[in-house]
């Protein structure tokens, strides 16, 4: 069905559930990737993907026929996927804070030829992406993946402007003190 | 003076609000730039970072589970559909028409917010018809044995054209569209027994259509509706 996302919404308001599958074939891809960059975990992103749709779905009457109908899914995939976050940290720091297994050790460094440097360089990534609060993670990604304006990650939040922004700020200053010996070797 | 590290950052994504002087202080001072060299380098290497891709069939996939994971609890049967609740329903029709009629022809205030009286009516009594049909549509995906469901299945078939007939009269479109589908359904799983041929294509059928995700969001719909 090669309609656009305006008019398979519209058709899915009007009765017809069959057009949101145009939705779903077109987007759940690139909520796939989101929510993984998001998450860092490839469950949780399968996981965010269905209830973002469905969620989508059941509150398509609150979308606004102006906007664009990915920017305004990618948010409710984004705020759901911080959510999954938090509350998983939150699970992990009561079992750490009561001597559980569930506490992720810092991983060792590999030796040099253990790896391809690209692949230590993803590695690397990965690592400092990990040491992201979750709303500092979650605001880099739509800022820097994806290319929200500041006052569109705040609305996705549900925060002001300024806390997104300055989540931005500590995200990129992190990234930068864990990734910088690694660029200055690359380049 | 010098931009500071947040400054360089709104500058990095272009935002509106970095200081319009950065590009020439950037030009014209070389510890800054280096600095802001840095900070490029780290940006762009997150940027090559790969997300992992969903393997083939992946959106296929999602409208599946979509359709199937009906995140309901498992009910316990619903007990048989007595006469009295052909009368219920019988009744509901009527009060349906009458509804409809005095919706018709009583004037109305014309901003009124809530729905019309018909469809309030329909709204309150087709909520409960739905999240019995999600119990034998759940039971046929997964269980895929229709013998427990064909009477179930044959009472909620008189029922349903009862409502959709309603839904039709108050005007509610897409409530009626998606009774229709889930009558015809009904209908197969109340003809039975049937060969296990036969139950994979209703199977299939419940699947491909996503009647299950279409009662449900219905169902939720309809709740939520009632609440208002």
């Amino acid at each position: 069905m090669d309609i656009t996302d305006q008019e398979a919404v519209a058709r899915t308001r009007a009765g017809n559930p069959d057009a949101f599958r145009v939705l779903v074939d077109r987007h759940s891809r690139a909520l796939f990737r989101l929510a993984w960059r998001i998450t860092g975990d490839y469950q949780d992103a399968e996981d965010v993907v269905q209830e973002a749709l469905l969620r989508a779905y059941r509150q398509l009457d609150r979308f606004d026929n102006r906007a664009q109908f990915g920017t305004w899914l990618h948010r409710i995939a984004a705020n759901y996927a911080l959510d999954l976050v938090r509350g998983r940290r939150r699970r992990a720091q009561s079992a750490d804070a009561n001597g559980g297994v569930l506490a992720e050790a810092p991983a060792p460094d590999p030796p040099p030829d253990r790896q391809a440097f690209g692949g230590e360089v993803r590695r690397r990534i990965a690592g400092a992406l990990d040491e992201l609060s979750p709303s500092e993670r979650t605001a880099f990604v739509l800022r820097h993946f994806e290319g929200l304006a500041v006052e569109e990650i705040a609305a996705a939040l549900g925060v002001e402007p300024g806390a997104a922004r300055h989540s931005i700020f500590r995200a990129v200053r992190k990234l930068r003190r864990a990734l910088e010996p690694v660029v200055a070797a690359v380049y | 003076m010098h931009p500071s590290e947040e400054e360089l950052v709104l500058y990095y994504y272009g935002e509106e609000d970095a200081p319009p002087a950065i590009a020439d202080h950037l030009a014209a001072c070389l510890e800054c730039r280096a600095a802001y060299a840095v900070l490029q380098r780290v940006l762009n290497v997150v940027e090559t970072a790969p997300a992992p891709e969903p393997p083939a069939g992946y959106e296929a996939r999602v409208w599946k589970r979509l359709v199937r994971a009906a995140p309901l609890p498992r009910r316990a049967p619903a007990a048989r559909f007595h006469p009295r609740r052909w009368a219920a329903a019988a009744a509901m029709t009527a009060l349906l028409a009458a509804a409809f009629l005095a919706g018709r022809w009583t004037p109305r205030a014309p901003q009124q917010p809530t729905p019309p009286a018909a469809s309030r009516v329909l709204l309150l009594a087709v909520g409960d018809h739905l999240e019995r049909s999600q119990v034998v549509l759940i039971e046929v995906v997964n269980r895929g044995d229709l013998s427990a469901e064909q009477r179930r299945a044959e009472d909620l078939v008189g029922a349903n054209r009862l409502y959709r007939n309603a839904a039709v009269a108050a005007g509610e479109t897409g409530l009626a569209a998606v009774l229709a589908e889930l009558e015809r359904v009904l209908l197969d799983i109340a003809r039975g027994p049937v060969s296990p041929e036969e139950l994979e294509r209703i199977r299939r059928r419940v699947e491909a259509q996503g009647i299950l995700f279409k009662v449900r969001v219905l169902e939720s719909e309809v709740r939520h509706r009632q609440a208002l």
